[in-house]
């Protein structure tokens, strides 16, 4: 192993918490809104797939638990807390809502928009940033079913496949060293599956990071179907409806 | 509630935790029990043939205490050269890289005591607290305050400010940066820096892998910052880095401590194919030395 493979080593695990706070940290959320008045609680886990020298290539573990709530029958809003972050000193939360724009007559496909604000703020320096977010997704449940449980209630099971985008913003003219920061907007696609089993539903999502972006020339070996470009990421997420 | 009772209860224990990953920073090795040098069988930055070998007459093991953090540590380090000549020749201070300790950078070491002949300059290389068989914790401040028991050590031999060079690689630019700028902490002051490979500070890396405008203090105490330090530096400065170097971009690293730096000259070499550590090779040693000896002695 050379030096900087060494150094990789190691800095990854550095730039796993760059990560984690990256827009790559989280599944998105409620890409089908809330029944209304309906409350969740979710937890997500997962995130860019990187190699660590002499380690493996895993999806970084970053991990979130938040509340959703159907405050209106297209609209449910929603606030997360990223535990990861929380272990090194950032208070990391988003906060946004799910506003369904469309779904058909058997609701069974849609069209959902989620705007967002990520908010951090560590404790050492109080260094405090705010990175808007919209995502939007297409959804098709492409296996719905009902019956009846041991206590007569109807139990759903539902399957469905969505895909869409998410966007980060940056809105700061500058980075480190004042130079100029270009990436003010990132764009990152995904596609993910559903399965909602009674009040439980788990997903399973795959983003593909900046896929425009070089990924070379930094401290991290991202995994990325498009070699040197962006990186990939795995979620999954479980929410529970109450 | 009882969820949110849990969730109240995992908020309390993980905000209690405030871990930080400066430790990541330094990958030492402080397991060996000597320094093995051509004997030593491990992993070393590169590998140089065998004109570039020094005489054990010429290789002085030494040892110094500091004082860093409250603390008293006793610093290893290795000096090439011949001893009484420090009160009358050039030496070169080699600050080397984040990994494992003096043995890993010995091949360097051989090749800067043949800059210009054999033993021309004098070249001491100190490992940080930490690595080798230095004692204590690699921190920031334990880094900077064993290379200035370094200089400590060199000025109690006779060598003056106007015959010192300051030579960083990587990691070792820090501390090279640090007593350039800011000369009146430090026992001595050099009359030239080299810094090969130099990163700009923490808060690039993490912008580079994260393309947000992300601050360092959400992941790193440390306040190495090299782009700034490098304003304060007026001596003479040459910048080695590869332009392939994958870990620490010449664009974004490297580029931006070379053009922060205001002092009274500056030479910059830029080695094409050249990776992180591997620019002596790629550029031909002796190419590479020509190019030190060249700022070194005009």
């Amino acid at each position: 192993m050379t030096e900087y493979q060494f150094h990789r080593k190691h800095f990854s695990l550095l730039l796993f918490v760059s990560v984690v706070i990256l827009s790559s940290c989280a599944p998105s959320r409620y890409v089908k809104p809330l029944e209304h008045k309906q409350h969740a609680i979710s937890g997500s886990f997962g995130g860019p797939m990187a190699t660590i020298p002499g380690v493996a290539t895993i999806p970084i573990p970053f991990s979130s638990l938040g509340y959703g709530y159907g405050l209106k029958p297209r609209t449910t809003i929603y606030a997360n807390w990223y535990t990861t972050a929380a272990i090194f000193g950032v208070a990391q939360f988003d906060a946004g809502l799910t506003q369904g724009l469309w779904k058909n007559t058997k609701s069974t496909m849609g069209i959902s928009i989620s705007p967002s604000i990520n908010y951090y703020s560590d404790v050492f320096e109080h260094n405090t940033q705010i990175y808007p977010q919209i995502d939007a997704n297409y959804y098709f449940d492409y296996w719905h079913k009902t019956k009846d449980n041991e206590k007569g209630k109807e139990k759903l099971k539902t399957n469905n496949f969505y895909v869409g985008f998410s966007n980060w913003f940056d809105l700061k003219n500058t980075k480190a060293h004042n130079q100029p920061q270009t990436n003010h907007v990132i764009f990152s696609p995904q596609f993910g599956h559903n399965f909602e089993r009674n009040n439980w539903n788990y997903v399973l999502e795959v983003k593909l990071l900046a896929p425009y972006k070089s990924n070379k020339d930094i401290v991290m070996d991202y995994v990325s179907p498009f070699g040197n470009r962006g990186a990939m990421g795995i979620y999954f997420g479980i929410t529970y409806k109450l | 509630m009882k969820a949110l009772y849990i969730f109240g209860i995992a908020i309390l224990l993980l905000s209690s935790c405030r871990k930080r990953l400066d430790d990541f920073l330094f990958n030492n090795d402080n397991s060996i029990t000597e320094y093995k040098l051509d004997n030593y069988d491990g992993r070393t930055t590169l590998e140089v043939g065998s004109e570039y070998t020094v005489a054990d007459s010429m290789i002085h093991f030494i040892n110094y205490p500091i004082i860093s953090e409250g603390q008293t540590l006793n610093i290893s380090a290795i000096y090439v050269g011949d001893l009484a000549k420090i009160a009358t020749d050039t030496v070169i201070l080699y600050c080397h890289g984040t990994a494992d300790h003096n043995d890993f950078y010995w091949p360097r070491q051989k090749l800067y005591a043949n800059l210009g002949g054999k033993y021309r300059f004098g070249v001491l290389m100190v490992d940080y607290a930490g690595y080798g068989l230095s004692e204590g914790k690699p921190t920031e401040a334990n880094m900077y305050e064993s290379v200035n028991g370094g200089l400590k050590w060199l000025k109690g031999y006779g060598l003056t400010n106007d015959r010192l060079i300051l030579f960083g690689f990587s990691l070792g630019t820090a501390p090279t940066c640090e007593v350039a700028g800011n000369s009146s902490s430090f026992y001595m002051s050099p009359s030239k820096i080299i810094l090969e490979a130099p990163f700009a500070s923490s808060e690039v890396m993490i912008q580079d892998a994260s393309l947000l405008s992300f601050p360092a203090s959400y992941f790193v105490n440390v306040k190495i910052d090299n782009a700034e330090e490098i304003k304060k530096v007026s001596v003479p400065l040459l910048w080695i880095h590869g332009e392939a170097d994958s870990f620490l971009s010449i664009h974004t690293h490297g580029e931006i401590v070379y053009n922060n730096y205001v002092g009274t000259a500056k030479t910059a070499v830029r080695v094409p194919g050249g990776n992180h550590e591997d620019t002596p090779f790629v550029l031909g040693y002796t190419n590479y030395l020509t190019e030190i000896l060249n700022f070194i002695e005009n």
